[in-house]
């Protein structure tokens, strides 16, 4: 299976609240993501494949199995980069302005 | 509960500050007659001092950002102000006259992903518009701001606040917003100018506009519902405090003075003397604006709508007590459900009157 590259969206507001990521899309939908979907939105550099940010933070973070771990991300990304909130390549997204991260 | 409101009340637990209302400058192109402003520039901060001040709102949990003044295009750096804010990925609302606004500023606003841009619009009509503002022409640049904005694919939001003078103009407005596409929101608001001057209280519309304005279901929806005798209040009531200034917004000066709210001229800080997290949790003043709830005001807790008015706790302050009422808002409940606040039944010398008697001056 091809390994996928995540990115976080530029054209969009997020402020993290409390644990809990608020992110408004560029058409004015509001989300907010749980502590676990907001930990693969942080580390969404576009540089580091999907099944590493599930292997190495989110099973070392939170008490989750593995194998669900990988089912939920590949979910999660999916319904996000349908709202263009996340950006998804099978190839590193070198040109993506990943500077601005968690604040 | 919606989403938003679920991050409202969670910021309130965690006294986190999600919105904040940041004046960039005092400096004016219009001379508009009811601005509560002093326009000239005492000192305004540098482009390097907002953006550190920014850098501080973003780490502090700042999610709503409104850039407002003055008017906010006579700072030659606002375009830079702006890409920093969205770099910093704060949700941003723009309010701006517009006049400066032409197809290259509307194409910025636009690639810098702004949210939501606030216009004022007095009247539909040049001549009433234009002697408010006191700048001829304003209104047809305006409007061709509008388009601009518009043509970009932005979100506009025309403001119409209503005086006197500009009354029977609103029906013009709100068609004109359709036409532009844009919202429309009004506010029958005139609040003091900053020094205490209460003079320009006087182009306030009367209270038999307002209570026109609050039967108007094209403005307020249901008005069974919106005009409806407030239900008593229970203890949740009681225990609450009055409006998020303080509590999860704040305001900010060109000056880097900090204040609960734009309505609120109580200073609890400055950002060129103290870092805006300390001034947030630390300020005597925040902390006793917090400190505040319903059942504390010796008024307001006694009257039939303290669950349901609008009182503003910086309108009260800026009338001698921030625990007081704000007369203003006693009007709107007044005119809203016919039923007169305690404050004016205690001016009348009838605030001993029971509920009941309250409910029979609907009659």
């Amino acid at each position: 299976m091809a390994e996928k590259y995540i990115a976080r969206s530029s054209a969009l507001a997020a402020r993290l609240l409390g644990s809990e990521m608020m992110i408004m899309s560029a058409d004015s939908t509001f989300f907010m993501l749980n502590e676990v979907a907001s930990a693969i939105w942080q580390a969404a550099d576009g540089l580091t494949p999907l099944s590493e940010i599930v292997d190495g933070k989110i099973c070392q973070e939170f008490d989750v199995n593995q194998e669900q771990a990988h089912r939920d991300a590949e979910r999660f990304v999916d319904e996000l980069s349908q709202y263009c909130i996340l950006l998804v390549s099978d190839k590193p997204l070198i040109e993506f302005p990943a500077a601005q991260v968690s604040r | 509960m919606s989403l938003l409101a679920e991050m409202n009340e969670k910021a309130l637990k965690l006294g986190v500050p999600i919105s904040v209302h940041l004046d960039v400058t005092y400096r004016c192109n219009e001379r508009c007659v009811h601005c509560y402003l002093d326009h000239d520039d005492h000192g305004e901060m540098t482009t390097a001092e907002v953006t550190d001040v920014l850098e501080q709102l973003a780490d502090a949990g700042v999610f709503f950002l409104s850039l407002s003044g003055g008017e906010v295009l006579m700072r030659r750096d606002f375009f830079e102000i702006v890409e920093r804010a969205r770099q910093l990925r704060f949700n941003v609302k723009i309010k701006t006259n517009g006049v400066m606004i032409h197809q290259k500023e509307a194409a910025r606003f636009r690639e810098l992903g702004v949210e939501q841009i606030q216009i004022s619009v007095y009247s539909h009509l040049p001549e009433v518009h234009d002697a408010i503002t006191k700048l001829p022409g304003s209104l047809k640049r305006t409007i061709r701001a509008i388009r601009f904005l518009k043509s970009q694919g932005l979100k506009v939001t025309i403001a119409n606040v209503l005086m006197a003078g500009n009354f029977s103009d609103q029906a013009g407005v709100i068609a004109l917003a359709k036409e532009l596409g844009a919202h429309y929101t009004l506010d029958p608001t005139i609040t003091p100018k900053m020094d205490g001057d209460r003079s320009i209280l006087a182009l306030r519309i009367p209270g038999s506009a307002l209570k026109q304005v609050f039967h108007n279901p094209d403005l307020v929806g249901n008005v069974e519902e919106f005009c409806a005798p407030p239900p008593p209040a229970g203890e949740d009531i009681m225990e609450g405090h009055p409006c998020s200034a303080g509590h999860t917004a704040c305001y900010i000066s060109p000056y880097g003075d900090v204040f609960p709210c734009v309505q609120f001229p109580l200073p609890s800080g400055n950002l060129r003397r103290q870092k805006f997290l300390d001034i947030w949790r630390h300020s005597p003043q925040l902390n006793e604006v917090r400190s505040i709830r319903a059942k504390d005001l010796p008024t307001c807790s006694t009257c039939s709508h303290v669950g349901t008015c609008t009182r503003c706790p910086g309108l009260a302050f800026m009338e001698g007590n921030m625990r007081g009422p704000s007369t203003a808002d006693c009007e709107k409940s007044f005119q809203r459900t016919g039923i007169p606040s305690a404050n004016m039944l205690l001016r009348t010398g009838s605030i001993h009157a029971s509920p009941l008697i309250q409910i029979q001056c609907l009659s």
